[in-house]
């Protein structure tokens, strides 16, 4: 039929069904229940593979128990919604691997990151468990501006980064504890390089 | 949690090498210095610095030039010196430094390290940012410091970068020692008639600079005795020159064409940019027409 014969309809506009917006329930390790837009899950590539394999309808999302989060606590994951729907529909930053990585922390993002840093210890852990790459790059922008004016003194302490003695230590240890008999041929080896041999064999 | 503390090393290893990867220069430099594991893992970042640079004037300075970050990190290393002997290159008894960046205010930081010498810095500093080479620069009362120091500790440069010292015998002892070298930028002063000498400009380089007060000669007075043909503005920029490594480049401005002995011909382009001369010379081998 052509495009002039085709029935002319009045269309009731009313009857057009709009779109509802699709929120899905997710249920935190300590069973907090949280209800977050389709558009802000889109931020975390495995939230949003896992509602896109489940199918899950509206009447699915309020019949069926929540989607449960194991890993991650009310507190933690309070703040990643957060996140998630304050940037819902903004571009997923694309690494290209570049070297040194340029982030900047919008006003938002650095007042939801005023926190301790035990929270943003875990909300960094849950961004990459999650795959939410642009709350990643904020979180860690903020551990890695903790470095600045700090002396290299001052860093280790920051970081509570090991000392090569501390390293050193460590190593000894956990090869001692895999093998008791490892400290004593070391011992051995050192000796028979002190009498001058430099084989062991 | 203590809040002043941040455990980066539990971590995940994607987001602490994410946390090194946002880190500026002056960060990860800081972070090499804890220990040999924390260096391990910035030489791992692979970050790639443009240029470093060891500055010797009053004092000595390493410039370390990351050219698209943050632009230029200038350290200074301070030394004490005895009084009325020359000085020698030793170990610095603390170091400043100022990091310039785009992207954040310029900041002043001071901390001593006691285990290093000059040049185990040197050689941190071209581990950790993933260059072999590096350039040395002489500059006003740089003849204060014991030559021979100055050869032990910064050997190999790849670039050599000469003002007048303040010392004819020292600018000459620099030129025995250092030359030949692949780049090579000196200004005039250096020499006490200001002519550089024939055994400086016979040689092969990459890259060769003269730097020379405007009141020196201009052009016309520079070609005066060299038979050259002119070549108009609008033919010499249709010519390409294919160089050695890195693409092509037109000529540019008026070309003054000239021929060397051997029959190769050569053009020379002289171009007024901002208030200083540059000379571009082109030799028209076969390989190098566009």
């Amino acid at each position: 039929m052509s495009v002039e014969n085709a029935p002319v309809v009045d269309v009731d506009e009313a009857a057009i069904p709009v779109e509802k917006k699709m929120y899905y329930r997710f249920e935190s390790n300590d069973k907090k229940e949280f209800r977050v837009s389709e558009l802000a899950i889109q931020q975390s590539e495995t939230l949003n593979r896992l509602v896109e394999a489940m199918g899950y309808t509206s009447e699915d999302v309020e019949n069926k128990p929540a989607i449960a989060i194991e890993n991650i606590d009310g507190k933690t994951l309070k703040l990643v919604f957060q996140w998630c729907e304050h940037h819902k529909g903004e571009a997923i930053p694309v690494d290209d691997g570049s070297v040194p990585k340029i982030v900047e922390i919008p006003e938002f993002d650095a007042k939801l990151m005023d926190i301790d840093n035990g929270l943003l210890f875990k909300l960094i852990w849950a961004a990459d468990y999650l795959n939410i790459v642009q709350l990643l790059n904020v979180s860690c922008k903020k551990v890695a501006n903790m470095a600045q004016g700090k002396t290299p003194a001052q860093l280790r302490r920051v970081y509570l980064l090991p000392s090569d003695e501390e390293d050193e230590a460590a190593k000894r240890a956990a090869q001692e504890a895999q093998d008791p008999r490892a400290r004593e041929v070391e011992e051995e080896f050192e000796e028979r390089k002190r009498q001058g041999g430099n084989s062991f064999f | 949690m203590n809040n002043q503390r941040f455990p980066l090393t539990r971590l995940p290893s994607p987001c602490s090498q994410n946390v090194l990867r946002i880190m500026t220069p002056a960060e990860l430099l800081k972070l090499s210095l804890i220990s040999k594991k924390a260096k391990d893992a910035v030489v791992s970042r692979n970050l790639k610095i443009r240029e470093i640079e060891v500055f010797i004037g009053n004092e000595i300075e390493v410039i370390l030039n990351f050219g698209h970050f943050s632009s230029i990190t200038d350290f200074k290393f301070h030394m004490t010196h005895e009084r009325g002997a020359p000085k020698r290159v030793q170990k610095p008894s603390y170091i400043t430094f100022c990091e310039d960046s785009r992207y954040l205010v310029s900041k002043k930081f001071a901390w001593r390290n006691e285990k290093f010498e000059m040049k185990d810095w040197i050689n941190h500093l071209k581990t950790i940012f993933n260059k072999k080479e590096m350039s040395i620069a002489f500059s006003q009362n740089a003849y204060q410091f014991d030559f021979n120091s100055i050869r032990e500790h910064f050997k190999n440069p790849t670039c050599l970068r000469v003002h007048h010292t303040g010392n004819f015998e020292f600018n000459k002892k620099v030129f025995e020692y250092f030359l030949p070298m692949r780049h090579l930028s000196l200004d005039t002063e250096v020499f006490e008639n200001r002519r550089v000498p024939n055994h400086i400009l016979i040689q092969n380089l990459d890259r060769f600079t003269i730097m020379a007060t405007r009141n020196e000669g201009n052009e016309d007075e520079i070609m005066r005795r060299i038979q050259h043909q002119v070549v108009p503005r609008e033919q010499n920029e249709r010519r390409i020159f294919r160089r050695a490594c890195n693409g092509w480049e037109p000529c540019r401005g008026e070309g003054m064409d000239l021929y060397r002995f051997d029959g190769i011909k050569g053009t020379i382009c002289i171009l007024n940019l901002d208030q200083e001369v540059y000379f571009f010379f082109f030799v028209w081998y076969d390989h190098c027409i566009g």
